[in-house]
């Protein structure tokens, strides 16, 4: 497999975005590097423990070469016509199915090839600074064949109110879609990103995605990301925030599709009195499996994280949390809560979760949690004594369960969407 | 309405009802007395379904089907409501959206339109005053930190909601101030009617001072050993349970 991709590289390299940018290159050189001597995760890696990726690694994903245009009806994946919409097929740009509108002076909205192109010095302190691209194969990889996504630049003080949704559609089976998307939020700047991955056929993909957001003094950002890929999909996604002073980001994961998910939140915050607000929802079914791995990094005094996932599992399906909170000694006056809850609706459903607290400083708050259980038999009885049938009071007691994460959602067009997508 | 015969019933192997005899006609209002352990709650979770209990003997005919047969909705479907001792808290389940649920899958089980929202809370505004139910509550979790009144008193609400032909009352009245107790004897009263049928399960006497029972029975150790008018309730409580037993 190390071979094959290094073969992949070694054809597609001059097709890549930014392929004359030598600072670029060496980022790709170093994580090809990295990849060719380690390969994919194991079992043996302490991360990788509860998700078995040899049914990727045994097969050879095809990295698209030449963009494509496609015609695709994308109504069905809007939230919002009066936003911002960034469409890719296949993990490439569609300019014709895009659109955009009036953005503050200095703004950058753009796709991430574009963006190497126009504004190489722009994007060049930015790009791979944040994510550790040898943390394992998949950012390796998606550091050397990182094709396309979005760039966003948010100039000091802009505000950005419509959303920015970036729809990531497969299209083609076996492809391997390297997106990568790039946010640099600057001082007392801020925008809404919604991530969509979408699929139009039950194909095999490889999803690899990874989202750096620099979020500078005083800047919020909401981030939402709604996996919903083909149920023989593969998705591998990151989002690496990092955070400075006062700088607020709320960042939500809703994962309802995939074969094989594995999903990373990870926020360092690095100056004092960052927010970091972490949400998630996970529904699967069959045998779906779903992974969901988060790392919050208090560096410094005074800041606060808040982490709210939650997860459905019925038939065979299998998920897994890991939310790591690590406090530093400088890191005072930490305040970190986290909660994992998840309803077993089948006996055969099974759950891994893993809270784990490393705390190096003597004067904070933290709090984690977690919980697996299942429907409450009292509660279903009490429903279909009143007259509902025994589906319905499942589902009324499922989404009683989720919904106190939906409501968190700020955005009206999302909430909505979330309600069909996780309650009908 | 209701014929009980010869009804047995199990929980994780112990034996609670030991041969239920009862016939409920409808119109009437019959109160089963009995102390703490004599499977008064059995037989009222017996009749709504409950599937942790085992019947392993006997027949329950209710309107003319076999009551035993019908899942616990369609039981409820068909007229039958229990309200619950402990009533169940379910948090993210708001009580508006949970009492129009019950009452929509009644009515469309039964043939008729699903209400709408507009007239269901005109509906539910007026039996909320009846059974002395603040507003508030409407938009709560159903029972979630509700007050132990106010849990029976929204019990009451769902009966009035939902009109039952045949109402079993599980001990709605125990733990209840006079006042609420009054409340719900008022509810319990407003729905007597000749078409319909009231079996209320308590432990005391003291709310059928305000709801007169036309049939008393004392259930002892999983057996109605004694049946009588609403006189047996008053001696039962002058004398006491044990008086049955000697």
């Amino acid at each position: 497999m190390n071979e094959y991709y290094s073969q992949q590289f070694a054809a597609m390299k001059a097709q890549l975005p930014g392929h004359d940018l030598t600072w670029l290159n060496q980022h790709r050189h170093t994580a090809l590097d990295f990849f060719k001597q380690t390969g994919l995760p194991t079992r043996k890696d302490e991360d990788w423990k509860y998700t078995p990726v040899t049914a990727i690694a045994d097969q050879q994903f095809a990295l698209p070469s030449d963009p494509e245009v496609y015609d695709i009806d994308v109504a069905p994946f809007l939230l919002d016509e009066n936003g911002f919409n960034l469409v890719f097929v296949d993990g490439l740009y569609q300019a014709h199915l895009s659109n955009f509108h009036e953005l503050p002076a200095g703004c950058i909205l753009t796709n991430l090839a574009t963006a190497l192109r126009d504004y190489p010095e722009t994007v060049a302190p930015h790009l791979n600074t944040y994510l550790d691209s040898q943390q394992h194969g998949f950012s390796a990889l998606n550091t050397a064949f990182m094709r396309d996504g979005v760039f966003l630049l948010l100039p000091k003080n802009s505000i950005v109110k419509p959303t920015i949704h970036a729809i990531f559609i497969a299209k083609t089976a076996n492809t391997f879609n390297n997106i990568r998307n790039l946010v640099i939020a600057e001082e007392g700047s801020q925008a809404t990103l919604v991530e969509s991955f979408v699929s139009l056929e039950d194909n095999c993909y490889l999803s690899n995605s990874v989202t750096e957001m620099s979020v500078a003094n005083n800047a919020v950002l909401e981030h939402y990301k709604l996996q919903q890929e083909s149920i023989q999909g593969y998705h591998i996604g990151h989002l690496q925030c990092q955070q400075q002073r006062s700088s607020v980001v709320h960042a939500y994961s809703f994962s309802r599709g995939g074969r094989l998910v594995r999903s990373d939140t990870n926020s360092d915050l690095q100056a004092d009195g960052a927010e970091c607000n972490l949400y998630g929802l996970y529904m699967v079914k069959d045998r779906q499996h779903v992974d969901h791995h988060t790392a919050i990094h208090h560096l410094k005094p005074h800041c606060t994280s808040r982490e709210n996932y939650k997860g459905v599992i019925a038939d065979k399906a299998h998920a897994v949390f890991n939310g790591k909170i690590i406090v530093a000694q400088d890191a005072q006056k930490t305040d970190a809560m986290q909660s994992n809850k998840n309803l077993l609706l089948s006996k055969e459903a099974q759950v891994d979760t893993k809270p784990q607290l490393e705390v190096y400083a003597d004067d904070v708050k933290c709090a984690h949690g977690a919980t697996v259980g299942q429907l409450d038999k009292d509660a279903l009885f009490y429903l279909r004594a009143r007259g509902i049938d025994e589906a319905s009071a499942r589902d009324l007691l499922v989404r009683a369960f989720v919904i106190d994460v939906i409501e968190q959602v700020k955005l009206t067009a999302l909430k909505a969407k979330l309600e069909q997508f996780f309650i009908e | 309405m209701l014929n009980i015969k010869n009804l047995s019933a199990e929980v994780e192997g112990k034996q609670i009802l030991k041969g239920i005899d009862l016939q409920v006609n409808a119109g009437e209002v019959h109160a089963i007395m009995g102390p703490n352990g004599s499977g008064k709650s059995t037989l009222a979770n017996v009749l709504a379904g409950r599937d942790k209990y085992t019947v392993n003997e006997g027949q329950v005919e209710y309107a003319g089907k076999d009551l035993l047969a019908l899942s616990p909705e369609e039981r409820a479907q068909a007229g039958l409501f229990l309200a619950f001792q402990y009533p169940v808290e379910i948090p993210g389940v708001s009580n508006v959206n949970f009492l129009k649920a019950s009452l929509n899958a009644i009515r469309v089980a039964n043939g008729d339109s699903a209400i709408d929202a507009i007239d269901f809370l005109s509906l539910v505004r007026e039996k909320m005053s009846m059974a002395n139910i603040d507003e508030d509550l409407l938009y709560r979790s159903v029972n979630e930190g509700f007050s132990g009144g106010e849990k029976k008193r929204n019990e009451i609400l769902q009966m009035l909601l939902l009109e039952p032909r045949l109402a079993i009352l599980d001990e709605t009245d125990s733990g209840l101030d006079i006042d609420a107790l009054k409340v719900v004897a008022e509810g319990i009263n407003a729905l007597r009617d000749p078409q319909r049928a009231i079996i209320l399960v308590t432990h005391y006497q003291r709310l059928l001072n305000y709801v007169s029972p036309d049939h008393v029975h004392v259930l002892l150790d999983g057996k109605i050993v004694k049946s009588g008018d609403k006189t047996l309730a008053l001696k039962l409580e002058d004398k006491g349970y044990s008086w049955v037993q000697a």
